[in-house]
């Protein structure tokens, strides 16, 4: 007449929860236990970590994954987005930020992609400032707004003005991160795994690589590679964000001569230089690992022949001989080096 | 095997009267304040769903209300339409089907009373926390301890008032209702608690973050969605269901692979190839429970769907269970990794998430309120054509976010896996559907207001006054 026995039934409704704890969690949690972090990763600092919990309090993880795709699975890879997360790249999580949803960009290598500590907070400020059809929040409660003549009297906050492109911040006022701002892009700046693992640590990236890069072979686009990488702060039209990221359009640095641009391409720049007349002192990130000789060439050529520029084609011959000769360089460039170099 | 005495539409003259008066009685008073506070979640839900969405067409709008960024209403939103609305609205169908099912009246009817009150207070504080700033940060998993710990205690003192009337109960068969109600309410308190431990960190912590999260669906919006559709269909139908031994085939293997889906939210992330493996080819099983419950529902619904056009809980429930189905299998296909790879990490899955939480559970339990109301409150439904309106707002409201998100979402994929496109364009191309997203939830809003109002007026029993349930209106007219 029954169905069945009421303890069993019940059994197997404790079973059937209990056995996928095991296989889901329990076993797998027991294999990822064995696994060492890379000795390149290092716990977050303090201030790293408040970073962190404003990052979980101001809900990014709905929009941004921490956790990039191998080969062949997606574009990650294509997109410079950095190599395939393994489970020791996470031992100092708690909780975990993986995400499910990139309506933004990947951030788990973004300080590797975008180390700029000025365009974080011009981005936080407001995202349409530096990315146009951004869908993103702003976060004005990071920030204080000062009157421009009242901030002469502190020099201290002087150095920690953001540079707002015009429009973007209320007439007569400058913009002032909070330490929470400050924090959360000191957290933003410690997302950085692009440090080699081993073999060992591998063989766990949930997916087997089914095909090649698509486009191994293809011809390389220099506004392609541009519009990838470059244009977050330098702009769409070339002319950077005024006070915070030099244009290219018009600029010395690019157009003078062939070599300079390939350097700093290649390793970076670091210092105050002088673009137009008005002083930038900020960081190039360095792009010679990420970027082939191809890519370089393509991109350079592509920035000295656009905007109203127009300079000699640069070849990936060209790029390769430098990248020979600074092969020891590990260090980005200071201006006074490239000055010097320029003679 | 018999069911007559469950599935029969029977009258007023059947001998079942008299344990449906006791039943009814015993649980009125329960299941009405699970009720209001769920209907209330929900029209708090669907306003912090607005604004979410909003947010994506105007980015700057409200932008200077740190409680009111996107990152706190999104949590918001989903916790407030899960833990508040699903959740406590289930918990009354629950209530009111076990007295029903055990033929008796509930047991411990002021546990029940202690557990809406501690609800209430668990959802409230887990909003103010999340607006606030206090989430926790794990999708689903956001309410901080307090809240997670108020709503442990409520859910297992619902659990045990179920499992006590249960355990009195005066019939010797057990409807198939029963079956997911009574796994339902063993497996919800014995998940959280699991999901909560403190132990988890890391990628593993991932884990079970997805586990729980898909496993809630398993453990307990599923399950009271498909009691609920089991008990009513062929309740208003009149006949009963079609199959006994595809139910049983349906639970079971329900219970076996629907336990095991949840990393299938990780493809393509930092786990054992394997781990993930195992749930893609669970999620692909789920093709039978799926089509188990869908062929027997159809079968009995069979040469029965002019009754739609009559009864507005056959209505929502049939559309619900149909949900089911679509949903399922579409959550099957979303987990091959074919396809992951261009719907993860887009509006796709938000459009799955909604044709399962909104098209299918919350359309079965609009349906099991209109059928369980007028019961509780001996007062029938005033101005049946609001209802009409209810269902239509509610329902194209739905197909048109679903269809939007998912045409969105897959453009969005493709344009991110193109590395030729800058990773804006994924955003471009995504802002016409998420504006058509943003005008369905206005639809559904609406549609919820006239929900809203019809219940109000049911709760205080106002309205035009109509005698007789609008069955037997027909029956009257059919006979003269």
């Amino acid at each position: 007449m029954m169905f069945m026995r009421l303890t069993t039934f019940f059994l197997g409704v404790l079973a059937t929860l209990f056995i996928a704890w095991t296989g889901l969690v329990l076993v797998p949690g027991i294999q990822i236990s064995e696994i060492k972090p890379s000795p390149q990763l290092h716990p977050y600092t303090e201030q790293q970590l408040h970073g962190r919990a404003i990052y979980i309090r101001e809900g990014c993880i709905y929009c941004h994954s921490q956790q990039t795709r191998p080969q062949g699975f997606g574009a990650d890879q294509l997109r410079n987005w950095g190599r395939a997360s393994v489970p020791g790249d996470y031992v100092y999580d708690k909780p975990h930020l993986l995400g499910t949803s990139r309506t933004g960009p990947d951030l788990f290598n973004i300080a590797a992609r975008q180390p700029s500590e000025e365009w974080h907070l011009i981005h936080l400020y407001n995202p349409r400032a530096v990315s146009p059809g951004s869908v993103m929040p702003s976060f004005p409660w990071l920030f204080r707004e000062e009157d421009s003549g009242s901030l002469k009297r502190n020099s201290a906050s002087e150095e920690r003005v953001v540079p707002v492109p015009k429009g973007f911040a209320p007439e007569g006022k400058v913009i002032i991160p909070t330490q929470e701002a400050i924090d959360l892009v000191a957290y933003l700046l410690s997302l950085n795994h692009t440090y080699p693992i081993g073999e060992k640590a591998i063989g766990t990236t949930g997916v087997t690589p089914n095909s090649e890069p698509k486009d191994v072979k293809r011809g390389v686009d220099g506004g392609e590679v541009y519009a990838r990488i470059c244009v977050s702060c330098h702009q769409p039209n070339g002319q950077g964000i005024v006070g915070a990221f030099p244009p290219l359009a018009g600029s010395d640095w690019l157009l003078k001569d062939p070599e300079t641009p390939i350097r700093i391409v290649l390793h970076g720049l670091q210092g105050s230089i002088e673009v137009k007349g008005m002083t930038y002192n900020g960081v190039m990130p360095e792009w010679g690992s990420r970027l082939s000789d191809e890519e370089i060439a393509a991109v350079l050529t592509h920035e000295r022949r656009s905007w109203g520029n127009s300079a000699e084609e640069i070849t990936s011959d060209m790029v390769d001989r430098i990248r020979k000769e600074t092969a020891n360089r590990t260090t980005p460039w200071t201006p006074d080096e490239l000055q010097k170099l320029r003679k | 095997m018999d069911f007559s005495d469950h599935s029969n539409a029977s009258t007023d003259e059947s001998p079942e009267l008299s344990f449906r008066v006791l039943s009814d009685a015993s649980t009125s008073g329960p299941v009405i304040a699970f009720f209001i506070s769920a209907v209330v979640w929900l029209l708090i839900g669907t306003v912090f769903g607005l604004i979410a969405s909003l947010k994506f067409n105007f980015p700057d709008w409200l932008g200077s209300y740190p409680a009111l960024t996107f990152g706190r209403v999104r949590p918001a939103h989903l916790n407030t339409v899960i833990y508040g609305w699903a959740s406590m609205a289930l918990a009354g169908c629950y209530i009111w089907l076990t007295a029903r099912l055990c033929h008796t009246e509930i047991r411990w009817p002021r546990l029940l009373y202690i557990s809406v009150i501690i609800w209430d207070i668990g959802v409230l504080y887990g909003i103010i926390a999340i607006l606030s700033g206090h989430s926790r940060g794990m999708e689903w998993l956001e309410f901080p301890r307090v809240a997670e710990f108020l709503i442990t205690v409520a859910a297992v003192c619902l659990s045990l008032s179920i499992l006590r009337t249960f355990h009195a109960r005066r019939v010797k068969h057990l409807y198939v209702s029963l079956w997911y109600i009574m796994a339902s309410v063993v497996w919800f308190p014995l998940l959280y608690i699991i999901a909560n431990l403190p132990f988890y960190s890391g990628v593993t912590q991932a884990a079970v973050n997805w586990w729980y999260a898909h496993n809630l669906l398993t453990v307990w919006l599923t399950p009271a969605g498909l009691a609920a559709a089991y008990y009513f269909i062929p309740k208003v139908i009149g006949r009963p269901i079609h199959s006994y031994y595809l139910s049983l085939l349906g639970f079971w293997s329900f219970a076996l692979f629907y336990n095991w889906n949840g990393m299938h939210h990780l493809i393509g992330g930092p786990l054992p190839t394997w781990h993930i493996t195992v749930s893609i080819v669970a999620s692909v099983l789920m093709v039978i429970p799926v089509l188990t419950v869908a062929i027997n529902h159809h079968l009995t619904m069979v040469g029965h769907f002019g009754k739609l056009r009559y009864s507005p809980t056959l209505r929502f429930v049939v559309f619900g269970a149909m949900c089911y189905t679509a949903v399922s299998l579409q959550g099957s296909l979303q987990a091959l990794r074919s396809f992951n790879e261009v719907s993860h990490f887009t509006h796709y899955t938000i459009g799955h998430a909604h044709l399962g939480v909104y098209a299918f559970v919350t359309m079965i339990l609009f349906g099991a309120i209109y059928y369980i109301m007028p019961r509780l409150t001996k007062w029938e439904w005033p101005y049946p054509i609001l209802i009409k309106f209810h269902f239509w707002f509610v329902a194209l409201g739905i197909l048109l976010y679903v269809v939007s998100m998912s045409i969105g979402g897959i453009l969005q994929g493709l344009y991110m896996n193109d590395p030729a496109r800058p990773f804006i364009d994924s955003v471009e191309v995504t802002k016409p559907y998420l504006l058509a997203r943003s005008v369905s939830g206005i639809i559904i809003l609406i549609g919820h207001l006239v929900f809203i109002y019809l219940f109000s007026l049911m709760v205080l029993r106002r309205g035009p006054e109509r005698k007789v349930p609008p069955w037997r209106e027909a029956l009257e007219v059919a006979g003269r």
